[in-house]
């Protein structure tokens, strides 16, 4: 689930920093700029792990700054393909079951890709059908035919990641603001921040959504997903206003979410843990 | 920004855990030290998220100690798994025959179910669940109803039973 990355990168020490350690400036640094940040290809930044080497600081004409070459490890959430993880069910939409881990909410169990889903309406949840182990003369009704898991909100859910995507979406603004400026002085400018103008960390964690009107859905915004394409956006529409979900019959919200897991539960002993497996 | 290795080295959950409530620490003695002090807020975000996940009632790195996570990889020597699959016996904490088969691949060529039962019983005694108590069933002796069929083992609730229940394990 959790790995450890090597990077290298400048790092800046403002000079209301320089009181610390050069240790903790560093460190403090790092955390500012990476925390919470999904790197392209790398995966969902948790927080620093190690500096294994910092070159000798120096400061440019006309910058108080100290600027330090760094190469430092980082603890990285990026589950590998095939690992089985544990989540809880955050939502139920018209691609499939969204699943969250708490702090990684872009996970989708796609519904779309076997038969072995139904969507309940009256519950409006998906259903996964499992085969009843019971022979055929024991069934009461036709419907004993299947087993049937509800996929109901915060349920714990085990799944099995089947495939990652990273979007580029964009560098979404400055890093947050620098929060180690003691009280009174003056914090600089997001201008200043020290994170290079480098495509791949591509703004938060968390999806971005945008709503847009429904007749300008492009097949490039989709999030690889499979159910919305361009030339069938109406059928999503009226898909998505079957299922009732949270969009408005004007404004359908596509989100782009820099790095997403999309999971499978079709084995025995994976899908909601409150069932007991033998 | 330059990737040097994207996959150095592979995190047990317990790792992380240990890691992050260590910096929690850190940062309530510097808030000591100075009640001034801030700290960037997405790494608080993300401290705080991690950090719930680790530590709820189902998570397994909630009680994991390093000399529990030792011994069991130490018993886990001798079956010639993958570190993945290591790993993954020790975040997830399989409990039954179902949960094992998961995580190890090939696993019906690789292990006999008698391996698995072994191996389920095993990490149930290393890793174990604050409050219960495993224990195997004879061989030979049908699981009753109150057992878990095929997994051969059971968790009991009741600590003041754990006495009669140990001359039970081998």
């Amino acid at each position: 689930m959790f790995i450890l990355s090597v990077l290298k990168d400048t790092i800046h020490i403002q000079p209301y920093d320089f009181y610390k350690s050069k240790y903790d400036a560093l460190a403090d640094e790092i955390n500012r700029i990476y925390a919470n940040k999904v790197i392209q290809e790398v995966g969902l930044c948790i927080c620093l792990f190690d500096i294994l080497s910092a070159s000798e600081e120096i400061v440019h004409y006309g910058n108080g700054a100290s600027y330090a070459k760094v190469k430092f490890q980082l603890v990285v959430f990026r589950p590998f393909i095939g690992e089985i993880l544990e989540g809880k069910v955050s939502s139920n939409t018209p691609e499939g079951v969204k699943v969250t881990l708490g702090y990684f909410d872009d996970i989708l169990i796609p519904t779309n890709n076997d038969d072995g889903w139904r969507f309940d309406f009256g519950s409006q949840v998906w259903v996964r059908l499992w085969d009843n182990p019971l022979p055929e003369n024991l069934w009461k009704s036709a419907e004993d035919k299947y087993l049937y898991m509800y996929m109901d909100k915060d349920q714990s859910i085990k799944f099995r990641v089947i495939e990652e995507n990273f979007t580029d979406i964009g560098t979404k603004g400055p890093p947050p603001k620098r929060t180690g400026a003691v009280a009174g002085q003056k914090v600089p400018q997001p201008g200043s921040s020290s994170l290079p103008s480098d495509v791949m960390i591509v703004g938060n964690n968390k999806s971005v959504t945008n709503i847009q009107p429904p007749n300008i859905v492009n097949a490039d915004t989709t999030t690889g997903s499979n159910v919305i394409g361009g030339a069938n956006a109406t059928s999503v529409q009226q898909e998505s206003k079957l299922l009732g979900a949270a969009t408005t019959s004007s404004t359908y919200k596509l989100k782009q979410a820099p790095y997403e897991i999309v999971g499978s539960i079709a084995e025995v002993g994976l899908g909601l843990t409150s069932w007991a497996w033998d | 920004m330059q990737i040097i290795e994207k996959r150095n080295a592979q995190l047990s959950n317990h790792e992380v855990l240990a890691l992050l409530r260590e910096l929690d620490e850190k940062q309530k003695e510097q808030v000591r030290i100075n009640p001034q002090i801030k700290f960037a807020e997405n790494l608080k975000t993300i401290q705080f998220e991690v950090i719930q996940n680790l530590t709820s009632l189902q998570s397994p790195a909630r009680t994991q100690t390093p000399e529990q996570i030792e011994s069991v990889l130490f018993e886990l020597k001798k079956y010639n798994l993958t570190k993945s699959e290591k790993l993954q016996i020790i975040n997830l904490r399989p409990q039954s025959i179902a949960e094992l088969e998961l995580i190890i691949e090939d696993c019906e060529d690789r292990f006999s179910t008698e391996t698995l039962r072994e191996m389920i019983y095993m990490i149930g005694v290393n890793l174990p669940i604050p409050g219960k108590v495993v224990r195997r069933l004879e061989s030979g002796n049908e699981p009753t109803e109150e057992d878990e069929v095929l997994t051969f083992i059971h968790y009991e609730t009741d600590p003041k039973k754990k006495n009669i229940l140990s001359e039970n394990v081998h």
